[in-house]
């Protein structure tokens, strides 16, 4: 994992040496590396944008204390395929084909903070996708989240329910 | 366990974009996410991502026979994913008997907002064999995602209709049309012939009358015969129905009469919220003679203008902005050609009709139900590429729904 993070974070580098970089933004991640981008890179990150707007462009260093250097290259590289007009199903599903369960939700927290509504409708769609089809044991797990039904109340509803419960994929350990 | 953890805004967002049977399930999973699921705000935003993202049709499926006068004996109503019949696979549907309209001692869907059907069950009184009856009708609200149906409701008794027992009879004939009255969040029916017009308010469940049409919508007398059409019935827009009216002209249209001008016909539509009429006119200087009678329908949000021209195309305008005039635009013309329709060959019994069922999420391909074939056409403008659907069950396209999955209540 970590050796496909410094692949991406070259390619990163090359798209610094662009010719306007002159007025590019420094995005400081929460482990403080740096990632310079270009101002549209910054607008599509509406909590950036409006940070530089605040100080009418005079800061052009950002920290991102909630995000981390390995989220940030997959929220970089998903702005410039939307700038570029480029966000396809196949790129879509090639994003996401190399996230796990627990990136995908992290990505999921950085598109909320950072407030691109494009990659959060997406990561949404994502994320209930991988569910939709599971078990209600799974869901838990998945979004770590404490039963608070009495055992005799959770027996009710799911047997008001039951016609829910037909079609679920068995649970898969492994899958988190 | 999970290390990273989602704030509850997030969880509604993902809750939001699933199906309704794994939202439903879900409900298991503790107590804030049963409580979410029944919060109102939770319903609005699912239904607006259903809207959005995953529209369906209600399919009325026949198992007996295509021809539509059996859509009274036994039929079924399938919600089907629009994309999933965009990829136009070869298969027939399992109709589940929850789907079947039998069941719930229904005939026919009128309407279908916001994932309800509206469906109503109609029989005639007993009285005297010969000679004109009355029916009694009454509605319920069904959502087929959630299985929840409401009782029967708005019984009203109202003469048969059919055209055998004349025009007396036939004009004093309720038609209805199902509408949401956005500004009371109410479902409601209307219920008109040429001199009366009722409205039912579910959940209050009575009738009120209100004023008569300005310009009563026309009644097409030979389609009600072949009871095979979906012409005039009422097409529901952001709080209004919608109809298709000609003024100075006799209330029921036969084929025998010859077509107005386009510019000779209105949109009557009928505001819920206020209970005024208000008319449209079509796309302004047509004014060509259309060869089969227009219709309008919806599509996307928007008002549609559908007519045949000299018998060899069909044309689409769309008005982009509701209400305004001005915003009517041409959104296709299709030749009989592209179709491959043989118009000569078909228009025999009665006239080829065609409905503009719904477009595509990217706007590129038009589903058409014709009243003369088994399939609807998937018709894709930019590359001008036609298929037939191949859905082997009998479709009845003509009076398919636009459908959508909800968690709304049945009241």
């Amino acid at each position: 994992m970590a050796e496909e993070v410094s692949s991406q974070m070259n390619s990163l580098s090359i798209s610094e040496t662009n010719p306007s970089s002159s007025a590019t933004i420094s995005l400081v991640s929460g482990d403080d590396i740096v990632f310079k981008v270009e101002p549209t890179i910054a607008k599509e990150m509406e909590t950036v944008q409006s940070f530089i707007d605040e100080t009418d462009g005079k800061i052009t260093t950002i920290p991102l204390p909630n995000i981390s250097s390995h989220d940030l290259p997959y929220v970089i590289e998903y702005c410039e395929k939307s700038i570029a007009g480029k966000i396809t199903k196949e790129f879509e599903a090639e994003f996401v084909k190399k996230l796990n369960n627990e990136e995908v939700k992290e990505l999921f927290l950085a598109a909320n903070y950072l407030n691109i509504k494009k990659l959060l409708d997406f990561l949404s769609q994502v994320i209930a996708d991988r569910i939709a089809n599971k078990s209600v044991e799974y869901v838990r797990r998945y979004f770590g989240i404490e039963n608070d039904f009495t055992p005799e109340e959770e027996a009710k509803l799911r047997e008001e329910l039951a016609w829910t419960f037909t079609g679920v994929d068995p649970d898969d350990e492994d899958e988190n | 366990m999970s290390r990273v953890v989602l704030p509850d805004e997030l969880i509604s967002e993902v809750l939001s974009s699933l199906p309704v049977k794994s939202i439903l399930r879900f409900k298991c999973v503790c107590k804030p996410w049963e409580f979410l699921v029944s919060d109102p705000f939770f319903i609005e935003k699912q239904r607006q991502q259903s809207q959005k993202r995953n529209m369906h049709l209600a399919l009325i499926l026949c198992r007996t026979t295509c021809d539509s006068y059996y859509y009274d004996r036994d039929c079924s109503v399938v919600p089907f994913p629009l994309n999933n019949l965009l990829h136009n696979p070869s298969i027939t549907i399992t109709v589940l008997p929850h789907y079947r309209l039998n069941y719930k001692h229904c005939f026919r869907v009128i309407g279908s907002i916001n994932g309800l059907l509206c469906l109503f069950n109609s029989y005639l009184t007993a009285s005297a064999p010969y000679g004109p009856r009355d029916r009694n009708t009454s509605f319920r609200l069904w959502n087929p995602a959630t299985k929840k149906i409401s009782q029967f409701v708005g019984k009203i008794t109202h003469p048969e209709s059919h055209p055998y027992f004349g025009g007396e009879t036939l004009s004093n004939y309720l038609r209805f049309a199902f509408g949401y009255d956005k500004s009371t969040y109410t479902y409601k029916v209307v219920a008109f012939c040429p001199n009366q017009v009722k409205i039912f308010t579910f959940g209050d469940n009575v009738w009120k009358n209100i004023q008569c049409f300005p310009i009563v919508p026309f009644y097409h007398v030979t389609l009600v015969r072949h009871r095979h059409q979906r012409v005039n019935e009422g097409v529901y827009l952001n709080g209004t129905v919608n109809w298709l009216a000609i003024p100075n002209s006799e209330y029921f249209w036969s084929d025998d009469e010859d077509i107005p001008k386009i510019d000779q016909f209105v949109i009557v539509l009928l505001d819920l919220a206020t209970e005024t009429y208000l008319q449209l006119l079509p796309p302004s200087g047509l004014d060509e003679v259309p060869s089969i009678l227009p219709t309008i329908a919806v599509l996307r949000d928007c008002l549609c203008f559908s007519y045949h021209i000299e018998s060899t195309h069909f044309v689409i305008w769309m008005m982009m902005e509701f209400g305004d005039q001005k915003s009517w635009t041409q959104f296709l013309k299709i030749s009989y050609d592209d179709l491959q329709i043989d118009y000569d060959s078909i228009r025999y019994n009665y006239p080829y009709m065609m409905y503009p069922l719904c477009l595509s999420e990217d706007g590129e391909t038009i589903i058409l139900a014709n009243s003369h074939e088994e399939q609807a056409f998937l018709y894709n403008w930019r590359d001008n590429r036609v298929e037939k659907t191949r859905i082997t069950n009998n479709v009845l396209w003509m009076f398919s729904q636009n459908y959508i999955e909800s968690l709304v209540t049945t009241g």
